[in-house]
This record gives C-alpha cells, sequence and structure tokens, in this order.
C-alpha cells in the first residue's frame, strides 16, 4: 500500500502551501483518479507518491517503506513507477530500445533479462518497430508510450500516470486506459491523474484536490452525484452524466449511477 | 482565400524511413474559416501546420500565402510571419521572459515595433485573452497553468494575425479553464480571425470547428462540415473516436433537424422531443 499519513508539501521559499494535510491510500490492484483544477496540486501529489520530492509535513510509506529515507531512494522509485505529462523531459537515451533499457540497467538487472523486458514492454505499449528509432523523432503520443514501456521495464507495484495521456490520440489514449487496467488486474496498483472525466469514472476510486485539499473521496458515482460542486471547482462531469441530469431535471425517472453512454441507452431503452 | 497547400509532400530525412510524413496534401484556409485538423498520431497533422506556417519547406508542391508561392524568391516571408501566427503545443514551456510583457512583446520587438505601438501591441493581446493589464509585471513562470496558455498565446496574437494556428491549444487545460479559452478563440474566430486547429479531441472539435480535415498516413482521408465528418461512418476506421454526443446519437438514432445529433444539446432535445 502507498499511504499518505496527513502529508503537506511547501516548496522553498513559497509561503503558501501546494498541498496539506493529504490522508489518502493506494493498495495494489486498484485504479485510483486524482481529479482538480490547473495548480490544485496533482502533479505535486504524483511526484511525493515515488519520492521524486519529500513532504515537507506529515509522511508518505511505501509498503511500509519511508520515502525520506535517503538509502531507499531507488527502491521506493523501483516499487512505484510515475510517467509525467511531457514525454520530453523523460527521453535520455539515443534510441528507444537504450531508453527503455535504462531503468532496469540502473536496477541491476542481468542483460538477457533487460532484452525480454525491452520486447515485452515495447509489445505492450505497441511500439516494437521503432525499438532502433531516436526518441526526438517520435510523435507526442509515441514518446509517452516510450516513456511508458521504459517505467513497464522496472516491473513497478504501482504505476503512477501524471495525466500520461494527454498527448495522445484516442487510439494511444485507449491503448493506455487497456494498459492501466490490465495493469490493475494483475496487481499493480494504478494512479491515474487526469481532466478527462470519462476516464476517471473507469476508476475504482476518485480523488478530488482543491487549492491543495483533499475535498472528495469515493467511487465515480458518488464524486460524480456532486456536479455543481464539480462545476463551481472548474471540474465538470463525464458527458453521459451530464445528459441523465438534464433529463432528471425535465422530470424524467432515470436509475441513479449512469456514468457512461452505454449505461446511459440501458437506462433510456428499458 | 489565405493560405494554400497544394499537393505538399515531405519527408523528414533524419528518419530513414520510406514513410513520407505528407503525402500529397491539398488544403485551403480562407477569410473567417475554423478548420480542424484530425487523425491519428504521426498522420502529419502539426507537420501540416510548419508548413502553412512556412517553418518546413516541401519537398514537392507549393505553399501560397494570398495567392503567391511562399518559397519562391522574392517573397516576403516577414508579411507571411506577420500575418500567420502559430501557438505550438504546451507553448508556454518556451517562456524567457522575466516578465510577461517581455514574453509578450518579443514577436511586436522582432518585426520592428517600438515604444507606444509596441505596448498598446501588449496591451492590446492581453486585453484579447481576457487577462487583467496588471499581469504584464508578473513573472510568466508565477502563473496558473490556465494563465500560462493565455500568455503565449497573447503572444502570437500580439501581431494581430489573419490566420492563426493552434496545435493542441488545451491539452493539459482542467474543464474550467478548457472551456474558457475555447470561447475566447470562438470569439476571435467571429472577429473574422482565420483557424486551424489540431486536436485529438473531437468533442472540443464539435464545440469549436465548422469544418474538419481528416489526416491519415499524411493523405487527406476526408474533408467537410463538421457535422459531415464527425458523424461519418468511417471515423473509427480512422482511428477516431466520435464525440460522445454523437456516439450517444447513432445508439439512440437521434436526429436534430434531420441531421445526426453532434452536440450535447442537441442530443438531449432529440432524446425529450421522442418522449419516454
Amino acid at each position: 500500500m502507498i499511504r499518505l499519513e496527513k502529508v503537506g508539501y511547501r516548496y522553498p521559499e513559497r509561503e503558501e502551501a501546494v498541498l496539506e494535510d493529504i490522508d489518502l491510500s493506494i493498495r495494489r490492484g486498484e485504479l485510483v483518479a486524482v481529479i482538480g483544477p490547473n495548480g490544485s496540486g496533482k502533479s505535486t501529489l504524483a511526484k511525493l507518491l515515488n519520492g521524486m520530492i519529500l513532504p515537507t509535513q506529515g509522511k508518505v510509506t511505501v509498503e511500509g517503506l519511508e520515502t525520506t529515507a535517503e538509502d531507499l531512494v531507488w527502491e521506493v522509485r523501483r516499487r512505484v513507477g510515475l510517467i509525467l505529462q511531457n514525454p520530453d523531459n523523460q527521453m535520455v537515451a539515443p534510441t528507444v530500445e537504450d531508453d527503455v533499457a535504462f531503468g532496469p540497467e540502473n536496477l541491476g538487472v542481468e542483460p538477457s533479462e533487460i532484452r525480454r523486458r525491452i520486447g515485452q514492454a515495447l509489445q505492450q505499449v505497441g511500439m516494437s518497430e521503432y525499438a532502433g528509432w531516436p526518441p526526438n523523432r517520435l510523435s507526442g503520443g509515441q514518446k509517452q508510450r516510450v516513456a511508458i514501456a521504459g517505467v513497464l521495464a522496472m516491473q513497478p507495484n504501482y504505476l503512477v500516470l501524471d495525466e500520461a495521456t494527454s498527448m495522445l490520440d484516442p487510439t494511444g489514449r485507449k491503448q493506455l486506459l487497456t494498459i492501466a487496467l490490465r495493469l490493475k488486474a494483475s496487481g499493480v496498483g494504478v494512479v491515474m491523474i487526469t481532466h478527462h472525466m470519462k476516464e476517471a469514472a473507469l476508476a475504482d476510486r476518485i480523488a478530488v484536490l482543491v487549492n491543495g485539499k483533499l475535498v472528495r473521496e469515493g467511487t465515480p458515482s458518488q464524486v460524480f452525484s456532486a456536479s455543481e460542486a464539480l462545476t463551481s471547482w472548474g471540474l465538470g462531469t463525464p458527458f453521459a452524466v451530464r445528459v441523465a441530469h438534464a433529463l432528471k431535471e425535465q422530470g424524467w425517472n432515470l436509475p441513479p449511477g449512469i456514468l457512461t453512454v452505454e449505461e446511459l441507452v440501458d437506462a433510456l431503452c428499458s | 482565400m489565405l493560405l494554400e497547400l497544394r499537393g505538399v509532400y515531405f519527408k523528414y530525412a533524419e528518419l530513414g524511413a520510406n514513410k513520407a510524413a505528407l503525402n500529397g496534401i491539398d488544403l485551403t484556409v480562407s477569410e473567417g474559416d475554423s478548420i480542424a485538423l484530425v487523425g491519428p498520431s504521426g498522420s502529419g497533422k502539426s507537420t501540416v501546420l510548419l508548413h502553412l506556417d512556412g517553418l518546413l519547406r516541401p519537398a514537392a508542391g507549393r505553399v501560397l500565402y494570398m495567392g503567391g508561392d511562399i518559397h519562391a524568391k522574392g517573397f516576403d516571408l516577414s508579411r507571411l510571419r506577420r500575418d500567420v501566427g502559430l501557438l505550438f503545443q504546451f507553448a508556454e514551456t518556451n517562456f524567457f521572459g522575466q516578465t510577461v510583457y517581455e514574453d509578450v512583446a518579443y514577436a511586436p520587438l522582432n518585426h520592428g515595433l517600438r515604444g507606444r505601438a509596441l505596448a498598446q501591441a501588449v496591451t492590446r493581446a492581453l486585453e484579447m485573452v481576457r487577462l487583467a493589464p496588471s499581469v504584464k509585471d508578473r513573472s510568466p513562470f508565477s502563473l496558473s497553468g490556465g494563465e500560462k496558455r493565455k500568455v503565449a498565446l497573447a503572444g502570437v496574437l500580439a501581431m494581430q494575425p489573419r490566420v492563426l494556428l493552434l496545435d493542441e491549444p488545451t491539452s493539459g487545460l482542467d474543464p474550467g479553464t478548457r472551456a474558457n479559452l475555447l470561447s475566447l478563440l470562438n470569439d476571435l474566430n467571429r472577429q473574422g480571425t482565420a483557424m486551424v486547429m489540431v486536436s485529438h479531441d473531437l468533442d472540443e472539435v464539435a464545440d469549436i470547428a465548422r469544418q474538419a480535415v481528416v489526416l491519415k498516413d499524411g493523405r487527406v482521408a476526408d474533408k467537410g462540415s463538421v457535422r459531415e465528418v464527425l458523424t461519418s461512418p468511417d471515423l473509427e476506421s480512422w482511428d477516431l473516436e466520435p464525440p460522445e454526443a454523437v456516439r450517444l446519437g447513432k445508439l439512440l438514432g437521434l436526429k436534430s433537424k434531420g441531421m445526426p445529433v453532434l452536440s450535447e444539446a442537441e442530443a438531449v432535445s432529440a432524446i425529450l422531443a421522442r418522449g419516454k
């Protein structure tokens, strides 16, 4: 489990805290979405999860390992893979396969095992045919998939995706969501930070961050039932939730908890 | 007609791949147009924008501005640079100034504006993106994500371009900020700025564009009104995901004035009209 207890974060030389009093836990095998307006502290939260930055208040533990322990830094980062929004900041090597090899090489994995993991990881993200390409010639979406392959090659227990789909096309996005759901099913804990309410609706739980505070946490139907609050925070609800809401306001009787177009169609046709 | 691509062919030499990035593209941008370029990653969308802005030179074919070949000898490229503005994806990563003013003033300064004319250009641009005038003295790095994007856009608008090229202008923005930016772009378009926007989000395209061009493997796979293109049965064969309203409309057979529904409001009205 990744556990945040009363976690706060303040950037050096800034008065205002970016995050305050966050209590949250993420278990292996579950998908947790984090939503919040720009500047709410989502990306800071993501970086706290793998010890890339350390809390200035409270503590973060990954399967019991505190992220502040200097000798555990690499073990924490192996267990918690982090994918950032802009893949350009994550490419380090001259070719795609070297880039994917970077993580496992640092962990001292056997060369033959590294080859195997590169092949598998690139296949999982649909980038096998680009193994020998220079990353700087790939499109944004392709780079993002390579970055994800790099994390998968380290076989993490948790994967944190910080708006990782924002540069992907619908196919890439679906592929990534499929990868996330598959990893979840195989026991990986997935944290997905997103601006897309439709993606958040796929999660087991949604955490809502506003101004550095955790203001809501619950299942998608619980969280999306508060549509007015979400809108006032500059967020919103998925399309199907909005349509169901509009119909209910016109006196239509629809079951609660509609999140997807398919569920809406079922409700309207029954 | 403002801008035109005629049979444009382009290949990124460094790739050593056999695949051309653009494979014979024809595209016209006229006064007042609002065109969405859609297609999967690697289909050539951004490469088209770079050609429209004159940053890339086609291997074959021509790029015309007001009827003149922009790569012909004697063509005044500075005119194209002034009249055609390009907002790169995540453009705020290119900020360099100590203040917002410096960043927004960069292009007009390069084009010879000085003194009061320069200050006016900056003030006007910040107004156009609905930012308070006081923001000009702040560090661009101290702004929120949405404000940064607006400052980047102001930097492009400072030249009062006739054509605005936008590469994924809303990526990374929260839904509220996104809606705000889209309405601002809509207003600019209504006031006469032609727009060509690259977007992966067809819900957004349905909201803002009037025409759509589908690119696939460096070719134009389809073009037409946004409604025609986004409700096309071929959409999925182009690796595109229809807007949610279109998907719902298809599943329920919803029509608006005899046409397949495109927007959320149309979908709700059509369901209500059909009755329980």
